[in-house]
């Protein structure tokens, strides 16, 4: 599960959190996922997903950033999407979810979760 | 989202094509496009082309590093930024006379002229300024303030304003052209540096500089120099705006998946503003890219173009069917189809002025390639640009490392603030090293630093050091006139027995070590790093050039020369100064400034110091 992320809020926090005990319940079935903070000033970045990492206790998702807000290209991070989820099986995509500014809640938090089996082997 | 009002202020105002002139750059092209005007920085020449055949029409000797070329509006006159020679020379591209010549402070850089020809604007890279010169009386009509160090230089397409860019530290300043004041700012991160270019969209509002990161922090250099492009929005006024939205960085590692390309140089966009293309002088390769109208990627990936060596400079016809890219160190001009992107002519516009060893060496310098660098994101010359200081404190293994200049380095072996080194050849181990990780010039056992010389061993290492020890120090320019009346005060006070400054900064190169002699001393500098592993001890460096090389000491904590002589100097342990007044250290700074006043290595030589010519 690749998340990319703008900004660090507590919905997100709380979506990290909730996906880093999923990998940690299904290490067995091959889960991993990732987080990108897109940034322009990655070194500014640096302490804030730190804190987030301590405050949440993450242990099994690894926390990055990239230098530079609009992300990848190769990725096509949609400009006006905050958090965008990435759920992958091998090669191939098996759900994706975006959220615009503030757009990321509890609902979509449960809706990124539910989709997790599809990505388990 | 720009707004339809800005949209319709920008077609009104900044329609215009992009014209001869209008960016700084080594090469340039005629308003009418027939002729191409290139900077030779090694041989001291312009070099004129005929674009319909693609000719040398004439080679003209111009002084030494010419760093900026114009066209004059729409005329065949060219101005050229003589670097080392501080003047601004005007040529006649039909006669290849040298009209005019307009002496200035210090280390012209970028050039550019107005639509009309009327007016050109030249950046001073020291001490950071804007001249506007009038080219037709040769006088300077204004002096700008510009910041710290500043480069590139563009003229806006409606004439209303200059944007310039700052060395070392990225941030683009608009000047106001009218007023002459700044109008605008839009600063980089704190890692963004070596911005000596920048070029405009003719209709966008926006602007394009290519630069690298210097994260001084990273352990062993992994991942500390990467390139970068930055879009600046010139027209959005909301300092407010989120992360990217006034200013975007790109990063060109990650542009083509994880192809690393570096040390980005300049950058070009077409006059109908839909072609960009950023050539990267250490990989020796170019990104041909699609201007993105969308507010957000801004630029998208073409093609990669394999180019020459050192390539330094990208122009694209009027027409936009030809692309001329600059190999600095091929000494030749490219022309590309700007469709296939495939090579049509290569025109050879000067010979190679360094002989074949320097060659050779400057070439090594340049690389981010093997045999130098395995993972093709530094070369010698990502800290040490032409010679020069990157403007950084390095967090290295040893400790805190403020860059050094490399002038005048063949004098004053040993190298390195803690003289760990005595030849060029010992960085060997810094090629093969976690910083470079190269393949290294050596075939066989490597000589330790300090020890059994390393020299000899290999002609390209030799090479290397030909080249690296080939920089010289420019006089200062507090001293053109001499030794102002304050410099004079302060060269009794630096020579007496009471500040004993001169005792370790001594003789014509201001410094008692040498590699026959080494000299460290503690000057109360080495408890202020908790992470120095070599120190306290320090290698007395020279103080030629120290005008422009702040900050200072070993830990660049002195950000003056001022901060040097006082708050750094706690306890007297360097050189006694806590009884000088104020007036006295004023002075004291002069003299230092106007370091060196006369060429030192004559008195060098004479003294019997040992120059190291590889």
């Amino acid at each position: 599960m690749s998340i990319f992320a703008r900004e660090i809020t507590d919905d997100l926090a709380s979506l990290v959190k909730q996906v880093d005990e999923q990998v940690g319940k299904n290490s067995s079935k091959q889960m991993k996922a990732f987080v990108v903070l897109l940034a322009e000033d990655a070194d500014a970045a640096a302490p804030k997903l730190e804190e987030l990492a301590k405050k949440q206790g993450i242990k099994n998702v690894p926390l990055t950033i990239f230098d530079g807000a609009s992300g990848p290209p190769s990725y096509k991070i949609a400009k006006d999407a905050d958090v965008t989820v990435l759920l992958w099986r091998g090669q191939t995509v098996k759900a994706n979810h975006a959220f615009g500014k503030g757009g990321l809640d509890k609902k979509g938090t449960e809706a990124i979760i539910a989709d997790a089996p599809k990505i388990l082997e | 989202m720009r707004t339809l009002a800005a949209w319709i202020a920008m077609c009104c105002l900044g329609g215009a094509a992009v014209q001869a002139g209008d960016s700084n750059s080594l090469l340039d092209i005629s308003r009418d496009a027939k002729l191409l005007a290139c900077a030779n920085r090694d041989s001291g020449t312009v070099t004129i082309v005929e674009l319909a055949t693609h000719a040398k029409r004439a080679e003209i000797a111009v002084g030494r590093h010419p760093e900026g070329v114009s066209f004059v509006g729409d005329s065949h006159q060219l101005a050229v930024a003589l670097y080392d020679d501080d003047c601004v020379a005007i040529l006649d591209a039909e006669s290849g006379a040298i009209v005019r010549r307009i002496d200035v402070f210090d280390e012209p850089y970028g050039i550019v002229s107005s639509a009309d020809g009327r007016r050109l604007f030249v950046t001073l890279d020291y001490p950071g300024q804007v001249l506007e010169i009038d080219p037709a009386a040769g006088t300077i009509v204004r002096t700008l303030e510009a910041g710290d160090f500043a480069r590139g230089i563009a003229i806006a397409p409606d004439q209303s304003r200059l944007l310039v860019t700052q060395y070392y530290s990225g941030e683009v300043l608009a000047i106001d052209l009218p007023g002459g004041k700044i109008a605008d700012r839009w600063p980089g991160i704190s890692n963004d540096n070596l911005a000596r270019q920048i070029a405009v969209h003719p209709k966008r509002g926006k602007a394009y500089l290519p630069h690298i990161r210097s994260r001084v922090t990273a352990v062993h250099g992994e991942g500390s120099i990467f390139p970068y492009v930055s879009v600046i929005d010139t027209v959005s006024k909301d300092t407010t705006a989120g992360d990217g939205q006034r200013r975007r960085r790109i990063p060109m590692d990650a542009f083509l998946a994880n192809l690393v390309t570096a040390n980005p140089w300049e950058a070009a966009i077409s006059a109908d503003g839909r072609q960009f293309y950023v050539v990267f002088a250490g990989t020796d390769d170019m990104f041909a890219c699609d201007v993105i109208d969308d507010d957000y990627r801004e630029i998208g990936y073409r093609k990669l173009v394999r180019l020459g060596r050192n390539p330094r400079a990208v122009r694209i016809a009027p027409d936009g069917q030809t692309l001329y890219v600059y190999n600095a160190l091929d000494f030749n001009v490219v022309a590309y189809d700007t469709r296939s992107l495939t090579p049509q002519t290569t025109i050879a516009v000067t010979e190679n002025p360094l002989g074949e060893e320097k060659l050779r060496g400057k070439v090594l310098f340049y690389s981010a390639q093997q045999p130098m660098v395995g993972r093709r994101w530094i070369s010698c010359s990502s800290c040490h640009p032409d010679g020069q200081q990157d403007g950084r404190t390095w967090h290295n293994p040893e400790g805190l490392r403020n860059t050094q200049w490399l002038a005048g380095m063949a004098w004053t072996h040993p190298i390195h603030w803690s003289a760990d080194r005595d030849e060029v050849q010992d960085f060997e181990h810094t090629i093969r090293g976690p910083l470079m990780q190269g393949r290294g010039l050596i075939r066989g056992a490597v000589q330790k630093e300090l020890g059994t010389p390393n020299k000899g061993l290999s002609a390209d290492l030799d090479a290397l050091a030909a080249y690296s020890n080939s920089h010289t120090w420019p006089l200062s320019p507090y001293a053109k006139q001499g030794l102002s009346a304050a410099a004079r005060r302060g060269q009794a006070i630096f020579i007496s027995a009471e500040t004993l400054c001169a005792t370790c900064h001594s003789g014509p190169l201001f410094t008692d070590s040498s590699v026959k002699s080494m000299a460290m001393h503690d000057v109360g500098t080495g408890a202020d790093d908790a992470s120095e592993k070599l120190g306290p001890k320090f290698d007395t460096p020279t103080l030629l050039g120290v005008y422009r090389t702040a900050p200072h000491l070993h830990h660049g904590q002195a950000a003056t020369l001022r901060d040097v002589l006082t708050t750094k100097n706690a306890g007297d342990r360097h050189g006694k100064t806590s009884h000088l007044s104020s007036g006295q250290i004023d002075d004291l700074v002069e003299y230092l400034k106007a370091l060196p006043y006369e060429d030192p290595q004559p008195a060098a030589a004479a003294a019997g110091l040992t120059k190291v010519d590889r």
